[in-house]
């Protein structure tokens, strides 16, 4: 059994000073200590806020993305801390803090190196038409690349093990980093499996939330890394 | 000569001079780039006015016209030299990363 303490929750974010405070509150009050903020270089208040509630932040001084943030989230948790395991979690409050518990619990139970969490397993709440085809897009290109059936590719709700995280490396900066990551799941062999989750979609989602022309992004950086590598 | 090479050869002496001027003024770091670019347009202001280099080139391939012949090289030559900046680019975005994140770990 693994105590509390040996997980780390590690939250990217990026000028998301509205609301990060209330998301690290919630995290707290489901009794999780170890909370790992990445600052992606924000503008307004997010570091400021995530010092205050007394967590771990870790700042960018620019801006690189959602994948360098993850990224340097695990090498803290790699380098610096001696946990077990790494539930990441999004900054903007659209998921329920209660899930980590059953996250964490099922990867244990099931002996699994990663959990990915899945919004179409479970529930998404008010989820904009445009943004559903963004996301069946992506789910779509993972198939295509990594030829693996997911539910949901693009959800940053996932738990990994001290072991997967050595072995995982983001490479990608910016949002292709969720297709990424599934693609080094698979070729390292890693036991997974998806796990319902739940994701509320409120008003701030709606403005904040991946635009159509990033998901043409995330497949043209998908691609060039295929070439180029 | 042709009005189109008395004005290509102008405005190619005109760029060589640009460039001796600027590796004067050290303007120009690197070395091999200065010789290579003051090497390319020399290269092409011979070609301009000898023009059956060119043309005895094309015809060696079965390209037919000279100037054909030029303008497929330079297509050519052009997309190598983007794909050298695209990698070039990611090479540095990957350095850039790796230099932000000591940073934020060692804070």
């Amino acid at each position: 059994m693994i105590t509390k303490n040996k997980v780390f929750i590690i939250i990217p974010a990026y000028n998301e000073e509205k609301v990060v405070g209330s998301v690290i509150d919630s995290i707290k009050k489901e009794g999780w200590r170890n909370i790992i903020v990445v600052d992606d270089g924000s503008n307004d208040g997010t570091l400021e806020i995530a010092k205050k509630h007394k967590v771990i932040a870790l700042r960018h001084i620019i801006n690189l993305g959602q994948g360098a943030s993850l990224q340097t989230g695990f090498e803290y948790f790699l380098r610096k801390t001696k946990g077990e395991l790494v539930v990441t979690f999004d900054a903007d409050g659209q998921f329920d803090p209660k899930e980590i518990k059953r996250a964490v619990n099922f990867l244990l139970k099931n002996k699994l190196d990663v959990v990915l969490g899945s919004r179409f397993l479970g529930k998404a709440v008010n989820l904009p038409l445009a943004k559903k085809i963004i996301l069946k897009l992506g789910i779509f290109f993972t198939r295509v690349f990594s030829g693996v059936r997911l539910t949901d590719t693009h959800n940053g709700f996932r738990v990994l093990t001290r072991k997967a995280l050595e072995k995982i490396k983001l490479n990608q900066n910016g949002m292709a980093h969720a297709s990424e990551i599934i693609h080094q799941i698979i070729s390292n062999d890693f036991r997974f499996d998806e796990f319902p989750v739940t994701v509320y979609y409120d008003r701030y989602h709606k403005i904040k939330g991946q635009k159509l022309t990033n998901s043409f992004r995330i497949v043209f950086d998908l691609i060039f890394d295929r070439i180029f590598k | 000569m042709l009005p189109s090479q008395i004005f290509l050869t102008v405005i190619i002496c005109f760029i060589i001079i640009k460039t001796l001027m600027a590796f004067k003024k050290e303007k120009i770091i690197d070395k091999t780039f200065y010789f290579f670019w003051l090497g390319f347009w020399l290269v092409v202001l011979v070609l301009v006015n000898f023009t059956q280099i060119l043309s005895y080139l094309a015809q060696l391939l079965g390209i037919g016209r000279g100037v054909d012949f030029a303008v497929y090289v330079s297509i050519i030559f052009i997309f190598n030299l983007l794909f050298v900046f695209f990698q070039k680019i990611k090479k540095i975005e990957k350095e850039i990363t790796k230099i932000i994140r000591e940073i934020a770990l060692k804070e």
